[in-house]
């Protein structure tokens, strides 16, 4: 298992079926927008060899949709690259990028970088890909062959010198990128220990030839070092290697890695495309720190030394750091904007500072309405924005409503935030001043044709998509304790906030003329299990709702108007005229304000402390959500 | 999961139907064939994308599927995709 992609959902072999059932389908029918949105998401939760084998020629026929940047890749190899290249294109793809690759012969990339006549010019490539091997380029090095006594000054003056050439023949042939794989270091040094007691030994040269390349590399314009040596040791080297493949198929990667190379080149990928994220709208609740403000308050949050505080104070810092590379900093988040003021300018761990973010959207809107906002604030295009949330929920709501902005996985345990947002390629820069200093007339036109075809959908797409199915039910003896925590912790979605012990819940229930409900819900993607609470009270022919809550997981889903749909119904057939309720204001709140307004009860008394509202339950209903399902029916007797 | 017997894979041992099928389904992405085109009888002669470059790529969308690492003896013995299964099984229950 790679780490980076620990994360990804392994499908069972049944739904990786149907998915592919589907993608045909929608290949079928024209539907070229959900057909495309369905094999980036393919590849996105099963990034394989297999996987790219079945996308590609699926991608291909989404060519004529005009979707794609058009790119031209030349891959000047001294080993078995060929099955990077599936991988390689998929990726791609799922970047919105049509890339052709052009694979040199075996170890000819000298001649065909000197000459200027030669295939790979003729080609006429965007970026070229030089990726040689150690123990081709200097195998005296690899191997450690020389006598203990000698040193590698030669090798490295030869290594350098050659690469040299090529970098500059290549820049009077070609205006295109060039990205040089540096060399790897071996396992072990052949002296062992000793290989370090004289200058330049086995290690120091090929770590000095690795210097030089990066200096010869920043006098140029457009070439850049792909520190191989380093992507060898972040997944190790021990690991890395196939020897087997590297005998019988001079292919010296084994299967798992591959990956990881082609992750390696969308970094650069990217920044020269154009495809980049400018400003990262993130989350605050389990995001940026951990614990909910509005339920844990400002000092019930995790953040800072220690576990799990730490988590999260590694994700600020590797913020931070984005931010150094021009990056700007947003906050997306559905908070009462006071609190989570109040916790960023106060709690004692937080890196990032209130001035840290360019922009701000605090609220219960909906947050593909924000992330528009703060593009529209930041003046920048929507496909500029990443999104960084740990709610499924939300990063699925904004791939469907947002499709061109950049969802970031994250995975379950908050210790590797930090490296999912240092994972994502979207934040590399070539240059500091890349944006203006792309090679882009062709690419800005590009991507203003594929602007054409960002759709926006609807929110009702994104309830239906969420497939929920509510279960209500009357008060049970198994359900009463979590009933009764609910009305003692639920501060937002609450709109008397009364609290209940269990006795007293006990009680209501003995009393004929109350009525407690309790609402379940489950959604594609978990049973959250029992998350919303109503309890009523009839006097002659009016129905008081005394308590109407729900948990904050579930809030902007439509759950609240199924609950309030059930209990408007069953009230109308006890015989009740009016059902009423009251909004009893607290510091937390607001996200239930609009609870009866949105459902359309007429307002009948208002003040600083709250308000009141009646429906008419002879001329008036509350419809029944249509994308939830209704499980088995409940009649209150 | 269950065992059948299929009579065609070489050394005529019971092949794991779990594993055949997920052998099957990634053949199928790989070499472009219809998963109903595909059994243990399946081999280069009866596929016609069936190369020695796809079958490459065979081995390393198995390797990379299954956490697995094949020796070249074990790619040698890969005559039909229920040898593949075979050694694939035989590699997973060691």
């Amino acid at each position: 298992m790679h780490l980076s992609r620990a994360w990804k959902i392994m499908f069972p072999r049944h739904e990786v079926i149907m998915q592919r059932a589907a993608i045909d389908g929608l290949l079928r029918s024209g539907d070229t927008d959900s057909a495309f949105a369905l094999l980036v998401e393919a590849w996105r939760t099963a990034p394989t060899v297999s996987t790219a084998a079945f996308l590609i020629p699926r991608f291909e026929q989404l060519r004529t949709s005009g979707r794609f940047l058009q790119s031209r890749i030349a891959l000047l190899r001294s080993f078995t690259v060929e099955p990077l290249i599936p991988i390689f294109r998929a990726a791609m793809f799922a970047s919105g990028i049509d890339a052709r690759v052009h694979v040199g012969d075996f170890n000819t990339y000298s001649i065909e970088i000197l000459e200027s006549e030669s295939t790979l010019y003729r080609y006429e490539p965007n970026v070229v890909i030089l990726a040689s091997l150690a123990s081709d380029v200097a195998p005296e090095l690899w191997s450690g062959t020389l006598k203990m006594s000698a040193n590698y000054h030669d090798s490295v003056n030869r290594v350098v010198g050659h690469f040299a050439d090529l970098i500059a023949a290549f820049r009077k042939n070609s205006d295109a990128y060039l990205i040089i794989h540096n060399l790897e270091q071996p396992l072990h040094a052949s002296g062992g220990l000793l290989d370090g007691r004289h200058a330049c030994g086995q290690r120091d040269a090929i770590a000095q030839i690795n210097v030089q390349l990066e200096q010869i590399a920043r006098e140029q314009h457009g070439v850049y070092i792909l520190d191989y040596d380093q992507l060898v040791a972040r997944y190790g080297h021990e690991a890395w290697r196939d020897e087997r493949k590297w005998i019988t198929a001079r292919m010296p990667i084994a299967a798992g890695n591959l990956l990881h190379v082609v992750d390696e080149w969308m970094r650069f990928i990217h920044p020269m495309t154009g495809s980049i994220a400018k400003v990262i709208a993130l989350d605050l609740d389990n995001t940026l720190w951990g614990g909910v403000v509005g339920e844990d308050g400002r000092d019930g949050l995790q953040l800072g030394d220690g576990y799990p505080g730490a988590a999260f104070t590694s994700l600020q810092i590797a913020l931070l750091a984005l931010r150094a590379r021009g990056i700007l900093l947003a906050i997306c988040s559905k908070n009462n904007e006071a609190e989570a003021l109040d916790a960023i300018r106060h709690h004692s761990g937080m890196i990032l500072r209130l001035d840290h973010f360019a922009a701000r959207r605090i609220n219960w809107d909906d947050k593909a309405i924000n992330i528009v906002a703060i593009a529209q604030e930041l003046n920048v295009g929507v496909d500029s924005i990443a999104f960084l949330d740990d709610n499924p929920v939300e990063r699925e709501h904004i791939r469907h409503a947002l499709p061109q902005v950049r969802v970031i996985d994250l995975p379950d345990n908050a210790l590797f935030y930090a490296r999912a947002v240092m994972d994502d390629p979207s934040f590399e820069r070539l240059t500091l001043s890349d944006e203006d200093r792309l090679r882009s007339t062709y690419y800005a036109a590009e991507r203003a044709r594929n602007e054409l075809h960002q759709t926006v959908h609807t929110k009702e797409d994104f309830y239906r998509s969420l497939e929920q199915e509510a279960l209500i039910e009357p008060l049970e003896a198994a359900t009463l304790p979590r009933i009764a925590q609910l009305t003692q912790k639920t501060n937002q979605f609450n709109v008397t906030t009364h609290r209940y012990a269990e006795p007293e819940i006990a009680a209501l229930a003995a009393n004929p003329k109350y009525r407690i409900f309790s609402i379940r819900v489950k959604d594609r993607f978990a049973d959250n299990g029992l998350v919303g609470v109503a309890i009523t009270h009839d006097t002659e022919r009016k129905c008081e709702i005394d308590t109407f809550l729900l948990s904050c997981r579930v809030i902007g889903r439509t759950v609240e108007t199924a609950l309030l749909s059930h209990i408007a119904r069953e009230s109308k057939k006890r015989g009740m005229e009016s059902l009423t309720g009251a909004f009893i204001r607290t510091a937390k709140n607001a996200p239930a304000e609009m609870l009866y307004r949105n459902h359309g009860f007429a307002l009948t008394q208002e003040n600083e402390g709250g308000s009141r509202w009646e429906l008419d339950l002879l001329r008036q209903n509350v419809e029944w959500p249509p994308w939830i399902t209704r499980a088995r029916e409940t009649v209150h007797a | 999961m269950a065992t059948v017997d299929y009579p065609s894979s070489r050394n005529g041992a019971r092949v794991n139907t779990g594993v055949l099928e997920d052998v099957c389904g990634i053949a199928s992405d790989v070499l472009g064939a219809g998963t109903q085109e595909l059994s243990a009888q399946s081999s280069p002669d009866t596929i016609a994308n069936w190369d020695s470059v796809q079958q490459l790529y065979l081995v390393l969308a198995l390797e990379e599927r299954f956490n697995v690492q094949f020796e070249p003896s074990d790619i040698d013995r890969m005559r039909t995709l229920g040898d593949i299964a075979n050694v694939l099984e035989s590699k997973l229950s060691v």
